[in-house]
């Protein structure tokens, strides 16, 4: 291309910026613009990378007792996260602490969590919010769409594929067991290495699902697409209409799917259902009635796969205007017997999720982040430009709420930039607080006290 | 311990809730110059008005029908007929008390509404007895009286029409407004926490067992959680301040078992009052969720003629008459401008722009001053004609645009400004520079012949 046609004029490669942050020895500023939960982004910032387990270390026990099962023990069926901190504004760390947990599953596919003993998945479901997942077949959907996308279904087939006999082992060494997608989630890496996909491994596990109880049509689809989650959603789940949905929905994701990750050896899949408010707010009162009974029919004592296998445990993340909703139903439904949403015994169905102690959590919070953007390894574990006084105070003002005070952070260091600090520490904390428009409301705003009278109708 | 003095029951409680009182010389002055009106006629002849800031083309017939009765009542129309014939299509004429209220209506529009005052006090009870009640609630804070919203920032989304059970969302939102309106007003909201929350629930819950308007079916209908909380809170706090037992005391006002006002009254009674000066009121205070009541008037067994007008045929039970705040511009003055400059100010710092709401400016002034809205264009008036002021160098801009928020919905409710009968709603106070010649005194340093009174300065 030639530079004289400004049609043809080709973009220029990005300048290197300066590194501002350099001078607090950070590759960046480590806290992120916008501390909401972004799975898929590549910023270690919001896709949760970033995590400090040791700050919900009792809930995440919780989490374990409740959910994970153990030869000693069996999970629930059902489980509750209780926000505790919905008046101090959003950003507790709920949905970072539920992706961390699907994270840690995945990693290893619950080797360590349940000491080798099972083969678990996890799904983290975020439902849509206006009304889309008020009705059952809305939430199944979701399910379905996010297994999916959570390579769940794909780890299944990997796994069929694996033990199905037509691999020979020599290609099986050359699989990472800890990412199989490149590997036995790629047809034209197995067709490179000899192995009939079309016709032979996909018939081959098709046949396999069938055998386990899998509808035809979707045994042979799952054969066919799901070892890759983009493959699967566009020739399967793309062409379901809300209709088949609402008809057959159910079957697929408690019946089908059940009995292929039963095929492929898996022992259970965990459900973590965040902002559960999305789903129940909008509804009339006979939607949630009728939601509640749904949820007992496929999770406690239809006639589905996943009722008899105790498939997949259900982790709903509440908060208190969704328990008193959900309340009347619950009961109803007869659920209660299955996981107390309220009263004594739900203490043994329940994680709290409280604001931070801003003594305790403050520091550990920090240096998480600061430790991952530091230039040099060496200065990991120091929070300079921070001191202790400063962090703790920014998560007082924050009212114990990770996400806000993650924003007064960032906020504070681009400061320090443009004022040329060199330290931070109380004061600079509490005047970007004090001048900073708050991104996360704390508490409702207190109007001033209206002047008095200047006149007295009474003495004048 | 002597029995507490009553209040005279009414003599009717049919009180129409028409609230523009010009409608009355109008339709008078129909009623001379066709001999006989009836309902029909006057509604046909009746002109188009601004009411507010909404242009009204024609009453309804309900309004007229109101308006014709309550002018039987004050002895201003009789029927042509002693027939018994119905007041709807019955032929009305004159009586000479209605051609001189007339004649005072064209020849002082003040005096015509003192008569007003009195006319409604002898057939309603409610006009003095409802300033009355504003001081007992609030003695302390001038009567100055909040009946709570829910808060501005709680935008529920619609829902079902069966799905009402009241739920603690309702309550945070009902305690939250009762506690934002002890916060800004500390003695003008005296009702208990228990007492409120009650009181809310039990008409929320009895909104709730009411079927939709209009056709639509139960199942398919929808409502607003904030409508009908708002509503709600209202008539909870009407029930619990304006019923004929006072809050917190044990002797009723009235004889007899019926309260002397119920909501829809009191929503009809309370423009009345402001425009007859015994009152003021806002829905719209930037710093109150809620509907904000002063009084503008007083019983007194005596006060000052330069500050105060006097209606002696409208007497409390204890013989004390109603005094009307109505200051004389000269004693008012300083007050006045010193005020309008202080809350002028507060707006405009709020906002960050210099014109700014001349109604909430208005509504905060008349507040502080416990001056009718009618004063307040008076005395407004006489400001900007002074100016330019050697002791108020400042200076007043009034404009006529209407604001977005105000153009439609509840902004249209809002009276404006009227300055030479045209309607203003914004306004900008600018600090003119001073005078050059005044050596060695910088524009800061000097200080005019008044300064913007500090808070809590009574005269």
């Amino acid at each position: 291309m030639t530079n004289s046609n400004p049609l043809l004029r080709r973009s220029q490669p990005a300048r290197i910026a300066e590194n501002l942050y350099e001078r607090f020895e950070l590759r960046e500023n480590p806290f992120p613009d916008s501390p909401t939960i972004v799975p898929d982004s590549s910023d270690p910032r919001r896709n949760g990378e970033i995590y400090c387990a040791d700050l919900r270390a009792h809930e995440q026990n919780q989490f374990e007792r409740l959910l994970i099962p153990r030869m000693e023990h069996e999970n629930r069926l059902i489980a509750l996260l209780m926000d505790y901190a919905t008046r101090r504004g959003r950003g507790i760390g709920k949905t970072a602490f539920l992706n961390h947990q699907r994270r840690r599953i995945m990693a290893d596919l619950g080797d360590e969590l349940t000491d080798g003993a099972y083969v678990l998945l996890a799904a983290h479901l975020i439902p849509e919010g206006g009304g889309r997942t008020r009705k059952f077949w809305q939430f199944v959907r979701l399910v379905a769409q996010t297994m999916n996308e959570s390579k769940c279904i794909s780890w299944a087939i990997w796994r069929l594929r694996a033990v199905s006999g037509l691999i020979p082992d020599d290609v099986l060494a050359e699989v990472d067991p800890r990412d199989p997608a490149p590997t036995l989630g790629n047809d034209q890496w197995l067709r490179q290495r000899g192995i009939e996909v079309t016709f032979a491994l996909n018939s081959t596990v098709a046949q396999r699902l069938i055998e386990a109880g899998v509808r035809e049509e979707v045994a042979r689809s799952l054969a066919q697409g799901g070892h890759a989650p983009e493959d699967w959603k566009r020739q399967f789940l793309d062409h379901q209409t809300d209709y088949r949905w609402r008809q057959e929905g159910h079957l697929l994701v408690f019946d089908d799917l059940v009995r292929l990750f039963q095929a492929a050896d898996i022992r259970q899949t965990l459900l973590l259902v965040d902002e559960v408010e999305k789903i129940v707010v909008p509804q009339n009162r006979q939607e949630r009635r009728t939601f509640v009974d749904e949820l007992r029919r496929h999770f406690v004592d239809g006639p589905f796969q996943n009722v008899y296998a105790r498939f997949y445990g259900l982790l709903l993340t509440i908060h208190p205007y969704v328990q008193e909703l959900w309340a009347p139903h619950w009961q109803a439904s007869g659920l209660d017997r299955v996981c107390a949403l309220s009263g004594g015994m739900s203490e043994e169905y329940t994680i709290y999720f409280n604001p931070l102690n801003a003594a305790d959590a403050a520091v550990p919070l920090v240096l998480a982040y600061l430790d991952h953007f530091r230039i040099i390894p060496d200065q990991r574990g120091q929070l300079a430009p921070f001191d202790q006084e400063s962090v703790v105070e920014a998560l007082r003002l924050s009212g114990g709420v990770p996400g806000p005070m993650l924003t007064l952070l960032r906020l504070v260091l681009e400061q320090a930039i443009r004022e040329g600090w060199g330290a931070i520490r109380v004061d600079q904390v509490r005047t970007v607080y004090e001048t900073a428009v708050p991104i996360e409301p704390l508490e409702e705003d207190v109007p001033g006290r209206l002047p008095p009278a200047r006149v007295d109708l009474i003495e004048d | 311990m002597a029995q507490k003095k009553q209040w005279p029951p009414p003599k009717s409680r049919e009180v129409g809730l028409f609230t523009d009182l010009t409608l009355y010389a109008e339709a008078l002055a129909l009623a001379q110059a066709d001999s006989a009106v009836t309902v029909f006629t006057l509604q046909r002849e009746l002109g188009q008005r601004l009411q507010k800031m909404r242009l009204v083309p024609q009453q309804s017939e309900r309004t007229v029908e109101r308006l014709v009765r309550e002018m039987r009542y004050f002895g201003w129309l009789q029927p042509k007929r002693q027939t018994g014939e119905k007041l709807s299509t019955a032929p009305h004429i004159m009586t000479p008390q209605g051609l001189e209220v007339l004649t005072l209506s064209h020849r002082d529009p003040r005096a015509f509404r003192r008569r007003l005052v009195v006319k409604m006090q002898e057939t309603y009870a409610i006009p003095g007895w409802f300033v009355a009640r504003l001081w007992q609630i609030n003695p302390d804070g001038q009567g100055e009286v909040i009946l709570p919203a829910p808060l501005p920032d709680w935008r529920p989304s619609s829902r079902s029409w069966n799905d009402n059970d009241w739920s603690n969302m309702l309550q945070r939102q009902t305690l939250a407004a009762a506690r934002q309106s002890r916060q800004v007003s500390s003695s003008a909201f005296p009702i208990t926490d228990q007492d409120w929350l009650g009181a809310v629930r039990h008409v929320w819950n009895r909104l709730s067992k009411l079927q939709p308007r209009g056709r639509r079916k139960v199942d398919s209908a929808s409502y607003s959680p904030r409508t009908r909380l708002t509503l709600a809170m209202r008539e909870a706090g009407v029930n619990l301040l304006f019923d004929r037992i006072p809050y917190g005391d044990q002797e009723p006002d009235f004889p007899g078992e019926r309260p002397p006002i119920y909501l829809r009254t009191f929503m009809g009674w309370c423009p009345r009052l402001e425009t007859l000066e015994l009152i003021g009121y806002t829905d719209w205070h930037p710093r109150v969720a809620g509907r904000l009541l002063f009084p503008t008037s007083v019983f007194r067994s005596s006060a000052p003629t330069s500050q105060f007008e006097v209606l002696r045929e409208v007497q409390n039970p204890c013989g004390d008459s109603l005094w009307l705040h109505q200051p004389k511009w000269t004693i008012i003055r300083d007050k006045f401008l010193g005020t309008l400059v202080s809350v002028h100010s507060d707006c405009s710092a709020q906002t960050g722009v210099l014109y700014v709401s001349l109604l909430d400016v208005r509504d905060e002034v008349c507040r502080q001053l416990r001056l009718s809205a009618l004063c307040f264009d008076r005395f407004l008036a006489q400001a900007i004609k002074d100016l330019p002021a050697s002791d108020f160098p400042w200076s007043i801009a009034v404009e006529t645009d209407i604001r977005e928020q105000e153009s439609g919905g509840a902004g249209q409710l809002r009276q404006p400004v009227y300055l030479d009968g045209v309607p203003h709603t914004l306004i900008a106070l600018a600090r003119l520079p001073q005078d050059k010649s005044e050596k060695g005194a910088s524009y800061d340093q000097q200080q005019p012949s008044f300064a913007p009174l500090t808070a809590g300065t009574h005269s």
